[in-house]
């Protein structure tokens, strides 16, 4: 500390000293050195200018190995990102989607209807469906679609008939007891909905094998509950017209004419229709279709119109034994025989229109379906459907050859809201008779609703409808309101 | 200078200034490019065509090869504008069309990568779209341009 005060001291005393000294060099030494100045102006200059020029080659060279050096880096950065990738996009994907509805019912006391829908507000969980798709190569993907369901349980097997005894009210009851714990449960189902592989190579010709959706109108293939406008299916659909799956092959694929316009085709071979045509053809007889549909695709405005046709073959077999001892014809030789007796056999063809106009938020659909039914052996019609049809009590009454007519037209706008978000208020009309023979089948449909999609994965809708039969001993019809919440995962 | 000399000269004047204008506007930075991998056998394409490929309605190239779209991801301003022009669509109106075609056949929306243009730079059969600004010449080639409004 000492020693630093003492530094301090000095230097305070010397230091005016010092400045005379300097004051005094630079006034006698000013003449000689004005021309030494310029000359070092000048020098200073040239030397600038050398290592501003050395200083900017230098960079060059730099920038130059830099710039080497990051592309180096982007393509081996480029290389390793892609280097698993063989050019397609390999995917194995599952999801799915169900719904909860709410629905009332409202009809009168004793309404016939009261046959074919719960008229009592409830709960309903009735579609669960779980997809699983996958890319395994450029061309091969595969698809399956599984529901879920809670059927048969509930199903009315027999309804009680007034003043006639030895039939009663039967329903289907799947409770099950655990062994161990004693717990009950309801056993469900499993529905494949389609099971195929598609072979992809080109936009014109791809196969599908296995089980696929018809590829008929709109609501057959879009029919995820998340996708679709209104709480329930139109009847135009679930009526069954068509068969809603085959299993088969199907070729398909689309063709590019011109700009902005698309035609696509499908042919479709399958078992058709049956009691098991899922996984057997109880006859040789293959179902054949030809779907076509033209679309036109512009910015504000879409359009597109398609159908298709198919033609099949409905029946069903059943096996007798004969044995010997029961039957006089057969010997201990052959003991046994087998027959095959048709109980059932039809010939069915039908043709299906759709038609889709798209106009700045305005969407318009509309699907019509015509089926014939040709029988060649009649089946026994449900007891019901033939007291309607004019039969009399417990006599057999068998299904005469009909045609069957269904159309709905579907009008919506879309009102786009916050991000993601859109409000879609729809009104829908359906005709539909699907047997021209029995008079009361005749109904008209009328559907109000709004549609609001809050987020990517949920759907809310909300409607009310009325159900006006066209036939006097079906009553005053119904009238229904439903909300459904539908998610997609 | 006769009118009608006068009238010839401004119109080649003004057509002039129009190309003028037209080459000062293909040299915006932020044009809209669309870009394919070197293999794709073709030169040019209609934003309709665009369209069908971006939704997937279109999956081959000529000649049977497989379309391979790329969307750009962290770069919303970018993805909007491509959404707006091209799909003429609203994002929610996209997402519908999307969560459609998974429920209807399984099939899944074209990936969405950072570096686009890499990718297009690697993978055959691919398109996709930049900003002029961030093209490498040579990388890839463009076969469309939609000029910055």
């Amino acid at each position: 500390m000492k020693h630093n005060v003492l530094l301090i001291v000095l230097c305070t005393s010397f230091l005016p000293l010092t400045t005379l000294a300097q004051e005094d060099e630079t006034e006698k030494a000013t003449p000689a050195q004005e021309i030494d100045i310029e000359a070092l102006k000048e020098e200073l200059r040239r030397e600038m200018r050398e290592e501003i020029e050395a200083r900017d080659s230098e960079n060059k060279k730099r920038i130059e190995a830099l710039e080497a050096q990051l592309e180096e880096q982007e393509l081996a950065a480029l290389e390793e990102m892609t280097a698993d990738v063989d050019g397609f996009e390999k995917y194995f994907n599952v999801y799915g989607f169900f719904d909860l509805t709410f629905f009332n019912i409202f009809m009168e006391e004793n309404s016939p209807y009261k046959l074919f829908v719960h008229d009592r507000s409830t709960f309903l969980l009735s579609n669960v469906n779980l997809y699983v798709s996958s890319q395994m190569t450029e061309t091969l993907s595969a698809l399956v679609e599984l529901k879920f369901t809670f059927a048969p349980q509930g199903k009315i097997l027999e309804y009680e008939y007034f003043n006639y005894p030895g039939v009663a009210f039967e329903r289907v009851d799947t409770e099950i007891q655990d062994f161990y714990s004693v717990e009950r449960s309801k056993l469900g189902g499993v529905r494949i909905e389609r099971a195929h592989m598609a072979y992809s190579p080109v936009d014109w010709f791809n196969v599908i094998a296995g089980r696929y959706l018809t590829p008929f109108g709109i609501w057959n293939v879009d029919h995820a509950s998340t996708v679709r406008l209104t709480t329930r299916v139109p009847f135009t659909q679930t009526i069954g017209f068509l068969t809603p799956a085959q299993t088969g092959l199907q070729v398909f694929g689309r063709f590019f004419p011109v700009q902005r316009v698309f035609l696509d085709y499908a042919i479709t071979l399958s078992n058709g229709r049956g009691p098991i045509n899922e996984i057997v053809d109880i006859d040789d007889n293959k179902a054949v279709g030809l779907k076509l549909k033209l679309t036109y695709q512009a910015d504000n405005f879409n359009i597109a119109l398609g159908g298709y046709g198919y033609m099949g073959q409905v029946s069903d077999s059943k096996m007798v034994l004969h044995v010997v001892g029961l039957d006089p014809e057969i010997t201990p030789e052959e003991p046994i025989k087998v027959e095959t007796a048709m109980m059932m056999k039809y010939d069915e063809y039908v043709v299906s229109t759709d038609l889709t106009i798209e106009i700045f938020g305005f969407k318009l659909q509309g699907e019509y379906i015509w089926q014939r039914t040709a029988m060649e052996k009649s089946p026994a019609r449900d007891f019901s459907v033939g007291l309607f049809a004019g039969g009399t009590g417990m006599a057999d009454i068998y299904m005469p050859s009909y045609i069957g007519t269904a159309a709905y037209g579907l009008l919506s706008y879309r009102i786009p809201l916050l991000g993601e978000m859109a409000l879609t208020p729809y009104f829908l009309f359906e005709y539909s008779s699907y047997d021209d023979t029995a008079d009361f089948s005749r109904s008209v449909f009328y559907i109000g609703g709004l549609n609001f999609a809050p987020s990517r994965y949920i759907t809310l809708k909300l409607d009310a409808g009325v159900t006006k039969p066209l036939h006097e001993g079906m009553g005053d019809g119904i009238k229904s309101i439903a909300g459904q919440i539908a998610v997609s995962f | 200078m006769t009118t009608s000399m006068r009238i010839f000269s401004l119109l080649i004047l003004s057509l002039a200034l129009g190309i003028v204008g037209r080459e000062a506007r293909a040299e915006n930075p932020l044009d809209l490019l669309i870009v394919a991998n070197s293999t794709v056998p073709i030169d040019t394409i209609t934003k309709d065509d665009l369209k069908q490929i971006f939704l997937k309605q279109r999956q081959t190239w000529p000649g049977g090869q497989k379309i391979i779209p790329l969307h750009v991801k962290g770069n919303p301003e970018l993805r909007n504008r491509f959404r707006k022009i091209v799909l003429a669509m609203t994002a929610a109106k996209e997402k519908d069309y999307w969560e459609d075609q998974k429920m209807r056949s399984g099939l899944k929306d074209p990936p969405e990568l950072k570096d686009v243009l890499k990718a297009a730079f690697r993978l055959k059969g691919s398109i996709t779209y930049v900003l002029r600004k961030d093209y490498i010449e040579g990388v890839v080639k463009i076969v469309a341009t939609f000029p910055a409004e």
